[in-house]
């Protein structure tokens, strides 16, 4: 079997587990999975940008925080329908991330980190400061009344199942596309040796900017969903915390690889779960499990996978 | 003879270095000319304002006519430049094909990428290592690697700086024969520090020494010429 075969048969193998898993699972993990499906989805769209482009952004919850808001605005504000104001959602992602893109990527290295977190922190004070609309740190509920997309109830645990599902399908088979497309190549080209890239003739800081948009608009898109499926919208969503997730989240998984953003997030949410039910010094636990990983499998779990067993891993 | 490049009074200042001053080079269609000086002598920091990869404090370049002076370097190069770098500069993490594939998907539009990478590869002579990371080749078929990457681009101008650097003898006349055979269809400048070679291939030679050109002709011309022997071997010409 030829690699490209075996690993489409994977990852179209880890989404079937995932729709039959709808079926069996307690209401309990049920709804866990829903949320670390959508969650899974931020980590896909924050690994193009640091796994397969090699930028470290530290802002990304600017990019979550700007669908989530988009949609929610839409719907409290304007009264949007649910579907539009997905989309709306997800165009002001894109377009954020592609004026953010074309100011902090004259920077480099610590300066972006820095930068992409100064406009992240921006981003959460501007949704304080407009608080009579945002409602501030409070946040605001969508009501079920309000998600109703095309007569499905989408606060019914199946229907945000599969579309949890749904969303993170479409971005896990985006970035399994993507690192076999020239495009994606180029990418990985430039995470490996900018320079050598730039005089093969290639633009980099069009290829950059490209990823940014890509994965600050995958960003937007799960933070829509989030709020869409979940019913609320919350400043807690733009701190800093909400940057910082992610990059744990692929870390931990492995970046540069596909499959790493899931099993990141599941790995990182059951992690916090499971070692609450033990003690209240569950960050205790959670902390030394991290330190281990990292000093153990420094590429991520699926990272180190395909380092000693699966080197055909994508 | 129509020129493919020429710089006009080119120069590049480093913090009151003047690492290139005031050059005048042209470049014929279709020549392989080698360009030689002791170390330090600007002919690296001369080839990078050609390609773009530094800016220079004053002058021009143009290349087929046109001033390209302002434009960046992936521009250049998308104008038919290849560069191989001095100190080996490969993707070390991907595989050998994947660095050619690099190379040629850029520069065709065709379909043809599986093929060009091939033939770049077997006209180096590592066309068995095309699954290898290719920084777990030797230095020497890295420097190879860096070659095949130039032709895959099918270039125009193809500039090599220093490609025989610790490749064996029979490397070596493998690499004055792929560059002849080159010469057909591109034009080659080439930095070289092995006398032997830029005898054999340069057709014409230009050499450097502090900054600027020291004198240039044929091989047998520059072989003759006294000042050249001096920068060489630091005797006085006086």
């Amino acid at each position: 079997m030829s690699d490209l075969r075996k690993s489409l048969c994977l990852h179209v193998g880890l989404l079937a587990i995932l729709f039959v898993l709808q079926f069996i699972l307690p209401a309990y993990h049920h709804g866990n999975l829903a949320r670390i499906m959508v969650l899974a989805a931020y980590a896909v769209g924050y690994n193009i940008l640091f796994g397969y482009t090699g930028l470290l952004s530290l802002g990304h919850a600017l990019f979550f925080a700007t669908g989530m808001y988009g949609m929610g605005l839409l719907i409290n504000q304007f009264g949007a329908q649910p579907a539009s104001a997905l989309i709306g959602g997800l165009f002001a992602g894109a377009l954020i991330s592609f004026f953010l893109g074309l100011i902090a990527l004259r920077t480099e290295g610590v300066a972006f980190m820095i930068v992409t977190l100064m406009f992240a922190q921006a981003g959460y004070l501007l949704i304080l400061y407009f608080g009579a609309y945002t409602r501030g740190d409070e946040g605001f509920v969508i009501q079920q009344a309000e998600r109703m997309l095309w007569n499905i109830n989408l606060s019914n645990p199946t229907i945000r199942y599969f579309a949890a599902l749904f969303v993170f399908s479409i971005s896990m088979l985006a970035t399994l596309r993507l690192v076999h497309t020239p495009f994606g190549r180029v990418l990985i080209a430039i995470r490996e040796n900018e320079e050598r890239a730039q005089m093969l003739g290639y633009d980099v800081f069009r290829h950059k900017l490209a990823a940014v948009v890509l994965s600050g608009t995958i960003a937007a898109m799960s933070g829509a969903a989030y709020g869409l499926l979940f019913g609320y919208v919350g400043a807690s969503f733009a701190s800093v915390q909400y940057s910082i997730f992610p990059l744990l989240w692929v870390l931990l998984g492995g970046a540069g690889t596909v499959l790493g953003p899931f099993v990141g997030t599941l790995f990182m949410f059951y992690l916090i779960d499971l070692s609450s039910g033990i003690t209240s010094a569950y960050m205790l636990i959670a902390g030394i499990t991290l330190v281990l990983l990292t000093l153990f499998a420094p590429q991520g779990l699926v990272g180190e996978l395909r380092r000693r067993v699966f080197r055909w891993l994508p | 003879m129509t020129l493919l490049l020429s710089t006009q009074k080119l120069s590049k200042n480093f913090d009151g270095l003047q690492a290139v001053s005031d050059v005048n080079f042209d470049l014929p269609k279709g020549q392989i000319r080698a360009l030689i000086g002791p170390n330090g002598a600007g002919k690296t920091t001369f080839v990078s304002m050609l390609c773009g990869r530094i800016r220079q404090s004053s002058g021009k370049v143009s290349f087929e006519g046109k001033d390209i002076s302002d434009l960046a370097a992936h521009v250049r190069i998308n104008l038919g430049m290849a560069y191989t770098f001095q100190i080996t500069s490969v993707f070390a993490s991907l595989s050998v094909w994947e660095n050619v594939a690099l190379a040629a998907r850029r520069a065709s539009l065709t379909s043809n990428v599986e093929k060009v990478v091939m033939d770049s590869l077997e006209k180096v002579g590592i066309a068995g290592k095309t699954a290898q990371a290719a920084g777990d080749l030797s230095y020497g078929h890295q420097r190879l690697l860096e070659i095949a990457m130039g032709i895959a681009q099918s270039p125009l101008l193809l500039i090599l700086d220093e490609p025989t650097q610790g490749l064996t003898d029979l490397e070596i006349a493998n690499f004055i024969e792929l560059v002849r055979s080159l010469s057909a269809s591109t034009t080659i400048l080439l930095i070289e520090h092995n006398m032997s070679v830029v005898m054999q291939v340069a057709e014409l030679i230009t050499v450097f020494d502090f900054g600027k050109i020291l004198a240039e002709g044929t091989p047998d011309q520059i072989r003759a010429n006294a000042e050249v022997q001096a920068a060489y071997l630091g005797t006085s010409n006086a």
